[in-house]
């Protein structure tokens, strides 16, 4: 069942257990990491050394199975395996103390592996005007909460606004677009969620589906390599929800989203001169998750 | 398939044999793996002044080596006007370069030292100083007047105190470095003032205490001639094994005597004197809060950003400066020079590669725009520092708001210790910059091809093709010309990135000095007019607010050049600049902070940027 798998699901059915049990058990924020078992932690797309040992560089590791169930003739092949992540975390300085504390209150957020910064506050009173400063922090914490945090009780007449901002990976690649994946129940109970567009590089518009038209793509497959020519540096705006009822619990997180890039499956290709098959995906959209900002009537 | 996984040992050095096995390094999978060639950019201040600084104290500060050290890792201080104070980001490497004339003598007699309050008219000063900014400048005036007229107190001149001092302010230097993490580079400032012109020296060691605590350091009161430092250095490095270089600046405040072409004494230069030269000052310290070094706008007329933080008016001594002392006071023609000096003596003696440094007077390399701590602590943020003398000399002035926020020393490097960095610093693997960290790579060779530009890691071509910033290029092969790899990246909290050009230098057969700028890499599609100059990137600041957007230039620039004007014959150098678009500059963020109005005069913008050491062309073999 895979409602019961994925994190954006369970943030949805912990509003539901929210109203049931009077608790949400699901009220949870994002990191991410590599779970590798070759005690080293790479999630670089072209520094990958794989899930295990057997599955560090070699030339046939992206197809040779990295799981195997010869009785229901099921395979997870080694190129399906992920480079990612890491988890990134809001802290006053760098001692076990900050960090867990960081961790408890989830000013944490989750990548896939590029050391994206990234920045999420929500609160009642942002407006475009702080959106044009260097700083956000400086606003987003004297108007706002972090990631991680709660919005309660809207004020009359108000909406939740949210102050996010971006800043590519200095040696990764340019950002495509923020979103805000909101998550919401009706007042039937009913479970929803949108993604809104919240920021984007280029003169893009959305078209008629309301849709962000793709970022382009810069990938050289063979050379395993790109340029930043399209997508920005940093992406910075305030959003305010246009759907927002004050009556109904709701979650937003940000996601953000980087130009396609070479995914390591191209880099092997390059580096032991692999012809691989057509299924296997040489390119990715690597990404952010922050730790979702919950509204609570 | 056999894969090399040889390392190459470290050695700290770069040459045509280790470049060769680095090539071969490529065949480790891991593009993180250690390379044995330079990998990373170390940032620091080779030039930092704390209160042992006699001008330094003059002008209020009581920060001392330790809070230096201490701030240019990345702590928090409060500095000497007791403001708060922190670096958006840790430096990796910190010069304190305390001039070593009467160091830390104004700070002991302001401790009140017993020794010295014997002394009626050493505790009289000391009371001076305490009793506000008047009682300190009648100090000042005092002092300098003894000095000129050789009454200074004995007790201020105890060599016992001064080896003291001396011992301490190295073990300090010894304790704060952290191979590794971060690097205290000893040295310290040569301050000659010879009539009243600037040529003032950085002398920075390789080594730690055990061997620089062996001499004392060489002060213009042991000589003003720099050829004197010159045999100090000698002797240092004969007597102790160590290794030592020094590095000018400031030559637009020397009275056309940095880059002069005759010696101290009015002498021809020699051949003897230009190895000397080339040899003990590879390095010029080419932009800081004293104005920009590079070119001068009345030696560039066609370089429309030749005018950059200019401070042309006085000697440091305060003495009106003369347009026909430029030629000998900025980097660019000092290269030029330096050629038609290689054709006549056979040794170029200006062959100097590039870093920037503060010259802070505050014990603070604070030079980011946003975070300006000026350049004595007399001018620390305050709304009336603007329009307040920085310098005041005689009846000249020099204003607040005229302070560059400026620069930094990018150093490629293989490892963040003594040794490596010094040895980049000597080899002149290193650039300039007003203040951005910005990413530069620089690499001339014969055979660089348009693919080359083509990848993420343009090191791995550079070094297997050619040679890095500060290297050599000889005897042009048969239909070859020059051809340059550049690559940058911008300050991740920076601006964009508006322009990469290369700036090239040459002597023609007459003898005849020229230069040129070419823009080689730029954001957007932009197309260069008639001219051949690239229009301009645009402009997003709001001065008001003290804020820009990234919504113009460039993340990041790469290309590979081909020198369209090359004769194999001709001795040529080049560098690279690397531009900025425009962002606000510190006097905006004062004028937001303080809320003031500033005078029309005042700029409040910048186009930051990087120097590149250069590449040098020489016909012979």
């Amino acid at each position: 069942m895979l409602e019961f798998e994925y994190a954006r699901s369970a943030l949805k059915n912990g509003l539901k257990l929210e109203k049931e049990v009077g608790v949400n058990p699901y009220k949870l924020g994002m990191i991410g990491s590599t779970d590798t078992h070759t005690a080293l932690s790479t999630a670089d797309e072209d520094n990958f050394f794989g899930k295990v040992s057997i599955h560090e560089p070699n030339a046939t590791r992206a197809m040779h199975p990295y799981m195997e169930n010869p009785e229901l003739d099921l395979k997870i092949m080694g190129w399906e395996q992920t480079a990612s992540g890491y988890a990134a975390v809001w802290a006053t300085e760098n001692t076990r103390e900050a960090i867990f504390d960081a961790m408890e209150r989830r000013e944490t957020y989750a990548t896939t592996g590029p050391r994206m910064i990234v920045r999420f506050f929500g609160g009642w009173d942002f407006e475009a005007q702080d959106a044009n400063n260097r700083m956000p922090a400086r606003i987003g914490y004297g108007k706002g909460v972090p990631m991680g945090g709660d919005l309660r009780n809207a004020p009359a007449g108000k909406a939740p606004t949210f102050l996010v901002a971006a800043l590519k990976d200095p040696i990764g690649a340019n950002l495509d677009r923020y979103q805000i994946v909101k998550g919401w129940m009706d007042g039937e109970g009913e479970l929803h969620e949108k993604v809104y567009d919240v920021a984007w590089s280029g003169d893009r518009r959305p078209g008629e589906d309301g849709k962000l038209p793709p970022v382009g793509n810069t990938v050289d497959v063979k050379e395993a390599t790109w340029t930043n020519a399209i997508g920005a540096h940093e992406l910075i705006a305030v959003w305010k929800d246009p759907d927002f009822s004050p009556d109904q619990k709701a979650f937003y997180y940000g996601r953000v989203i980087e130009i396609p890039t070479p995914r390591w499956t191209a880099y092997d290709a390059k580096y032991f001169d692999l012809k691989l098959p057509d299924e296997v995906s040489m390119t990715t959209q690597e990404r952010a998750y922050t730790s979702p900002i919950w509204y609570t009537p | 398939m056999s894969k090399s996984e040889t390392l190459i040992p470290d050695k700290g050095v770069y040459d045509d044999a280790i470049a060769k096995q680095a090539w071969s390094t490529r065949d480790i999978y891991s593009p993180y793996a250690k390379q044995a060639y330079a990998t990373q950019v170390f940032w620091g201040d080779t030039h930092l002044h704390t209160a042992l600084s006699v001008d330094s104290t003059i002008f209020g500060a009581t920060l001392g080596v330790e809070d230096a050290y201490r701030f240019a890792r990345g702590e928090e201080v409060r500095a000497s006007s007791g403001q708060r104070v922190k670096l958006s980001r840790p430096l990796d490497f910190l010069v304190v370069a305390d001039h070593a004339e009467a160091l830390g003598t104004m700070d002991e007699m302001l401790k009140g030292n017993p020794e010295m309050m014997k002394d009626p008219t050493l505790k009289r000063w000391r009371e001076l100083f305490n009793s506000g900014p008047a009682g300190a400048q009648e100090a000042y005036t005092e002092m300098n007047a003894a000095s000129t007229e050789g009454t200074t107190p004995e007790a201020l001149k105890d060599p016992k105190l001064f080896r003291t001092i001396w011992d301490n302010y190295i073990k300090t230097g010894d304790r704060f470095n952290e191979p590794g993490r971060f690097t205290a580079l000893l040295g310290y400032e040569y301050t000659s003032n010879y009539k009243t012109n600037n040529l003032h020296r950085v002398v920075i060691y390789r080594d730690s205490g055990e061997r620089v605590r062996q001499n004392l350091p060489f002060s213009a009161l042991d000589s003003e001639n720099p050829e004197e430092l010159w045999k100090s250095l000698q002797g240092y490095e004969a007597k102790t094994g160590g290794q030592v270089l020094a590095i000018p600046h400031n030559g637009n405040m020397s009275g056309g005597m940095m880059f002069a072409l005759s010696t101290f004494a009015g002498e021809p230069l020699t051949e003897a004197w230009a190895k000397e030269r080339a040899r003990w000052e590879p390095l010029y310290e080419i932009t800081q809060m004293k104005g920009d070094g590079e070119a001068h706008p009345m030696l560039s007329p066609n370089d429309e950003f030749a005018d950059y933080e200019t401070w042309d008016k006085l000697t440091i001594g305060g003495l009106p400066n003369s347009p026909k002392n430029y030629p000998f006071e900025y980097a660019r023609s000092a290269l030029k020079n330096g050629l038609a000096l290689e054709a006549k003596l056979g040794t170029n003696p200006f062959k100097f590669g590039f870093i920037g440094s503060t010259d802070s007077h505050t014990a603070l390399p604070a030079v980011e725009e946003d975070n300006f701590f000026g350049k004595h602590s007399g001018v620390e943020p305050s709304a009336k520092r603007m329009m307040n003398p920085v310098a005041k000399v005689r009846d000249q002035v020099v204003l607040g708001w005229e302070m560059a926020a400026s620069g930094y020393a990018g150093v490629w490097a293989t490892e963040n210790t003594r040794e490596a960095l010094w040895d980049a610093l000597k080899r002149k693997e290193v650039y300039a910059t007003t203040g951005p960290r910005i990413i530069v790579r620089f690499f001339g060779g014969w055979d660089f091809v348009e693919q080359d530009a083509h990848t993420r890691r343009p090191a791995q071509a550079g070094y297997a093709k050619g040679v890095p910033m500060g290297g050599d290029l000889h005897k042009a092969p048969k239909g070859k010309v020059p051809t340059f790899l550049v690559a940058a990246l911008k300050d991740p909290i920076g601006g964009n990135l508006d322009r990469y050009q290369i700036v090239k230098g040459w002597m023609d057969a007459k003898g005849k000095l020229h230069e040129k700028v070419y823009d080689v890499a730029w954001s957007g599609d932009r197309k260069p007019g008639k001219d051949g100059k690239l229009p301009a990137v645009g402009n997003t600041v709001d001065v008001k607010e003290a804020t820009w957007t990234n919504t113009i230039g460039a993340t990041e620039l790469i290309a590979v050049w081909k020198d369209p004007d090359f004769n194999p014959e001709q001795p040529a150098f080049y560098y690279g600049r690397v531009i900025e678009i425009p962002t606000p500059r510190w006097t905006a963020y004062d004028a937001k902070y303080f809320g003031l109005q500033m005078p029309p005069e005042v700029p409040m913008t910048t186009q930051e940027r990087a120097y590149t050491s250069p590449i040098w062309y020489t016909p012979k073999g």
